[in-house]
């Protein structure tokens, strides 16, 4: 179980970066950064939640996935010409 | 020991996904780091919260379905996202779906 915390927290180190990328870059990179960012989160969840063995708190998980998908698809609509 | 392993390459691509994109160039540089994260990241730390917890339980399930949901919507950002970058260089998407030979 302490594999998936250490894993949680090394990813979570590379969840900042892409946090302050996404302020400072243009607005097209900082959407991929984003998005990368939507991924990272996702993936941290299911280790914390492998991590502190409550299966119920997958379903975060889950959640998170749909909706950094659709704030993603939303900025992306946006960004094409009114942002 | 092969959880070890899985989590360890998972968080390894996450990571050099994360390097991709901070490294210099365009968007759709980016869009191309992005990919590995994308997909082999999700897929091998599912797989091994499937061997640690077992397929039919229901973390392995839950996983599953997480992993299934990054791998089938990501594509559809990554679209999207190039889709809005173009539009944003040159006004319009430009694009001829039958181009005249």
């Amino acid at each position: 179980m302490t594999t998936y915390l250490i894993g949680a927290a090394v990813l979570l180190a590379g969840l900042a970066p892409m946090m302050i990328f996404a302020v400072r870059a243009k607005p097209a990179s900082g959407l991929v950064a984003l998005n990368v960012g939507g991924t990272i989160a996702t993936v941290v969840l299911v280790l914390l939640s492998a991590g502190t063995d409550r299966e119920p708190f997958f379903d975060l998980a889950i959640v998170s996935a749909l909706l950094s998908f659709a704030g993603g698809l939303a900025y992306a609509r946006f960004l094409e010409r009114w942002l | 020991m092969v959880t070890l392993v899985l989590v360890a390459f998972g968080v390894a691509f996450l990571l050099t996904s994360v390097l991709g994109v901070l490294a210099p160039g365009d968007a759709y540089d980016r869009l191309h780091f992005s990919a590995p994260g994308a997909i082999f990241g999700p897929l091998l730390i599912a797989l091994a919260v499937v061997i640690d917890f077992g397929f039919f339980s229901q973390a392995g399930l839950k996983t599953m379905l997480t992993t299934v949901l990054i791998l089938a919507l990501n594509p559809v950002i990554v679209h999207s996202t190039a889709r809005a970058a173009r539009i944003r260089e040159r006004g319009e998407l430009d694009y001829d779906p039958e181009p005249t030979a």
